[in-house]
């Protein structure tokens, strides 16, 4: 091979490496917070005790504070609203209350059904005596309309 | 329990309260809030000592979040649920008392030094943290340009939710964007210059604040005491 092929080929080599070398850290520097941190998130979350939750496009507080927060708290859960930004409440309201509703149910099922019967005996007791204290106060106002029909004590009738 | 934003009070977990009051978990479960020492109708401390109780740190808030427990009796609340600055102060108190929380719910937070991590992935600006740190001083200490933001922002806002906010809410089919943004900013003027000073000195504090060496450590307690659970009701903020 001639001097100039082998430049040539050198070039195109420099060239490819440096190419592929600057892709490569574009899409490091770009890159999505890693899978394996969810991973580990999820792993953990057998027994849940806190739920976290983003948006990736949160800027005030970034994403990644909640990535580092699930893979550290020990049985944390993460739940990521993709196009989400910092006010992730107002913007999938549904989604959220769902997975918030399912985190505080789980586990303590018995105790919400508990409170439940219990919150509805008081109503019916509630109510109850709602009734009878009705009926004591119809009694008052009948005796009392008749006190006023009658004339106070020490009037003369004529 | 919910630990709110900074300088919103409820309005914020309207949306959510709501989903949840419809499967009825409210009317089990009752619900407490408190603003932050300083901020709308809230003391910045005790009238002795102001000067002792008035560095507005994260501490400072989740003591208080504890003291309102106390205060209601409540050995050990359902749920902490907190957002953005709720977070910080949430983390806090999981670390300060385990035993006192149940479950916690964390939205949108940070586990500390909230300046240096403002818009990082995207913007990376030097020393922009100590920059923000300058901005907020400027603002807490000069009365003319905290006169100038307030004429600006208020001004702003009304051509920017003319602008960008109703189209955005015309295109989502959310309208309460717009009613949120407006409040929120005049919410912040609204109150006086002392309220917005004790505003601006918080973001110094979540700056300062940091749990990252504490969070393999948080343990929220376990279920085995759940007759006491209940969140109570008190409406210490403005609403």
């Amino acid at each position: 091979m001639s001097e100039r092929a082998l430049t040539k080929t050198k070039t195109k080599t420099r060239i490819r490496a440096t190419t592929k070398l600057t892709l490569f850290s574009i899409l490091w520097l770009a890159r999505l917070p890693p899978d394996p941190l969810k991973k580990c998130a999820s792993l953990r979350s057998a027994q849940n005790e806190t739920l976290i939750i983003t948006g990736m496009g949160d800027v005030i507080t970034p994403a990644y504070h909640s990535y580092e927060m699930a893979s550290m708290i020990p049985y944390a859960e993460l739940w990521v609203a993709n196009w989400g930004t910092h006010f992730v409440l107002l913007e999938y309201p549904q989604q959220i209350s769902e997975a918030i509703l399912k985190f505080l149910e789980r586990g303590s099922e018995e105790m919400i059904a508990e409170k439940k019967l219990e919150r509805l005996e008081l109503e019916e007791k509630a109510a109850k005596e709602k009734e009878r204290e009705k009926e004591i106060e119809d009694k008052e106002e009948r005796e009392k309309a008749r006190r006023n029909c009658l004339p106070a004590a020490g009037t003369r009738i004529r | 329990m919910c630990g709110n934003g900074l300088g919103c009070g409820l309005q914020f977990s309207v949306p959510i309260l709501n989903a949840i009051e419809d499967v009825g978990l409210l009317s089990i479960v009752t619900l407490v809030t408190w603003d932050y020492r300083g901020l709308f109708k809230s003391t910045e401390g005790t009238e002795n000592n102001k000067l002792e109780t008035a560095f507005f740190s994260v501490r400072d808030s989740a003591m208080d979040a504890a003291e309102l427990l106390n205060h209601l009796k409540c050995e050990q609340c359902f749920a902490y649920f907190g957002w953005s600055t709720g977070v910080q102060v949430g983390l806090e108190l999981a670390g300060l008392f385990p035993n006192r929380i149940n479950k916690l719910v964390l939205l949108n937070g940070a586990h500390g030094h909230i300046l240096h991590s403002l818009l990082q992935p995207f913007f990376r600006l030097p020393f922009l943290g100590d920059l923000l740190h300058l901005v907020l001083f400027a603002l807490r200490r000069s009365f003319a340009f905290y006169q100038l933001a307030k004429w600006f922002t208020l001004s702003a806002i009304k051509v920017v939710s003319l602008l960008v906010l109703r189209p955005i809410c015309f295109i989502s089919g959310r309208s309460y964007y717009n009613v949120y943004a407006v409040n929120y900013f005049t919410d912040f003027f609204a109150y006086g210059q002392d309220h917005s000073a004790h505003y601006l000195k918080y973001p110094h504090s979540l700056d300062a604040h940091s749990a990252f060496h504490l969070l393999p450590e948080i343990q929220v307690s376990e279920r085995a005491s759940l007759d006491e659970d209940e969140d109570e009701d008190e409406n210490t903020s403005h609403y």
